[in-house]
């Protein structure tokens, strides 16, 4: 991901955006969530990887903020993450 | 649309047909968002907290100048610190609680070392799955002379316990919120290393804002964040510190592990001394060339062992040459190193370099992955094009 289109690329639309925005660009700017690309189980990892670093997330907000992250910023088409996980959903 | 690699890549190219020294200078003039007060040409990982890359092309010095010395902040970066008001503690598991002015340390006998400093994360956006976190690519490191007091002889004159086992740092970066401070701790057989340094110079300069003025932790040899900025805070402890830069924070698998597994924290250890490593500065990926004699060139480093050879290979690994090391060499530090190629025949080439230690390390075709991407340290690799 570019700088530069990192930088031009806000958080999408959605019921959840403006919670995440208060609660994750205290300490970093948006582009450190828009330029990932992770599974809802990466993504939870992640919430409580931030939480424990002061993130303010309430927990009636963690799953629609869940869902928000991994909706917009789930694995990219083709990576082997991706590929992985399809193949296990197919299973 | 036109990502910043390719940018780069692209600016390379042109830079290099048109034989401009510094491609990224211009290219940083266009972009006032880019512009850093005290850096010049960086790459912007990060703006909040800020975090620079030095582009790998600018790797061809034996020290780093400062305005190209990359930066890695957990916070922000405390207000400009006056340095009559700055004062350092000692504390904790020692028999005399001390604490010194810039004055009180300028008494003390200044000690310098060459050091090859490289945040653990560097390379990460190389690790395949990729993994959250800075994205750095390949120029989170940086080669510089540091100078100041051994530690040492400052834990001697608060005189550590005998309980004392370890050793914390804490800097006067400024936290946000609830965050919790940037705190790690290293142990006390590497604090009281005469090489492990509070650093008050760089490059025989005062240390600059970005750097830690007015003074920071030099830990030879280990990751970046062992050498903490804006240093204000030492304390003695009988264990290592806790909190989330020391556990879960910059910890990796014992063992390799799968991207899917879990790790529990007991089968992960600190990272501390940096990997045996080679990077090539020039020529640039993607670059094209004219056939004929060619200077391929770059840096390598192996934390607290010594570069014994770095070897290219042109032909995408089947066979290596040995490279020429740089005069210039010293313990922590990093090795300029060249070979004079001269392509048969026009065509693609992918040119490999790998370096080896006075450990018996050897750079690795492929890095271990690591669900953190800590000290990635695969074969450095530039694909080019020869073209009569």
């Amino acid at each position: 991901m570019s700088i530069l289109s990192a930088q031009s690329k806000p958080l999408p639309p959605g019921p959840m955006q403006a919670k995440v925005k208060a609660a994750c660009t205290q300490c970093h700017n948006a582009s450190r969530i828009t330029e990932q690309h992770l599974t809802k189980q990466e993504w939870s990892a992640q919430l409580d990887k931030m939480a424990a670093l002061g993130a303010e997330i309430q927990d009636a907000d963690r799953p629609a903020i869940l869902t928000y992250l991994t909706k917009n910023f789930g694995p990219e088409k083709g990576s082997k993450t991706a590929a992985k996980k399809s193949t296990e959903e197919t299973k | 649309m036109t990502s910043r690699r390719d940018f780069l890549r692209t600016a390379s190219a042109v830079a290099l047909a048109a034989g401009v020294a510094r491609p990224f200078r211009a290219w940083a003039a266009d972009l006032s968002a880019v512009s850093v007060p005290g850096k010049d040409g960086m790459i912007v990982r990060s703006y909040r907290f800020l975090d620079l890359e030095t582009p790998v092309e600018f790797m061809t010095e034996w020290l780093t100048p400062v305005n190209h010395f990359f930066v890695r902040n957990h916070m922000f970066e405390p207000a400009k610190v006056d340095a009559s008001k700055w004062k350092l503690t000692i504390g904790g598991q020692v028999e005399k609680p001390i604490v010194f002015t810039l004055a009180d340390l300028e008494k003390v006998p200044v000690h310098s070392v060459t050091n090859a400093m490289e945040c653990a994360g560097n390379g990460r956006t190389l690790q395949n799955p990729k993994v959250p976190g800075i994205q750095w690519g390949k120029g989170a490191v940086g080669n510089a002379k540091f100078s100041g007091p051994s530690l040492k002889v400052l834990l001697e004159k608060a005189r550590v316990k005998d309980t004392g086992k370890h050793v914390m740092f804490r800097g006067l970066d400024e936290v946000p919120g609830k965050v919790p401070p940037f705190v790690r701790s290293i142990p006390l057989e590497k604090a009281i290393d005469a090489d492990t340094l509070v650093a008050t110079h760089m490059n025989g300069a005062a240390l600059t804002q970005h750097h830690g003025f007015p003074a920071r932790v030099i830990t030879p040899g280990w990751a970046g964040a062992a050498s903490c900025k804006w240093l204000t805070e030492i304390t003695v402890l009988d264990k290592p510190a806790e909190g989330n830069f020391m556990s879960p924070g910059y910890r990796m698998p014992n063992a390799p592990v799968k991207p899917d597994e879990a790790v529990k924290p007991e089968d992960t250890h600190s990272v501390t001394g940096l990997t045996v490593k080679s990077l090539i500065a020039a020529p640039s990926d993607t670059a094209k060339l004219r056939p004929g004699k060619q200077e391929i060139k770059g840096v390598a480093w192996a934390g607290e062992a010594d570069i014994t050879k770095v070897e290219i290979s042109t032909d995408g690994g089947s066979s290596w040459n040995l490279t020429e090391l740089g005069k210039d060499h010293a313990k922590y530090a990093w090795r300029l190193w060249s070979y004079a190629w001269k392509p048969a025949k026009s065509g693609d080439y992918v040119i490999l370099s790998r370096a080896t230690d006075s450990q018996g390390r050897i750079q690795p075709e492929a890095a271990v992955w690591n669900p953190s991407g800590y000290l990635y340290n695969a074969y450095d690799q530039v694909k080019v094009h020869v073209q009569a």
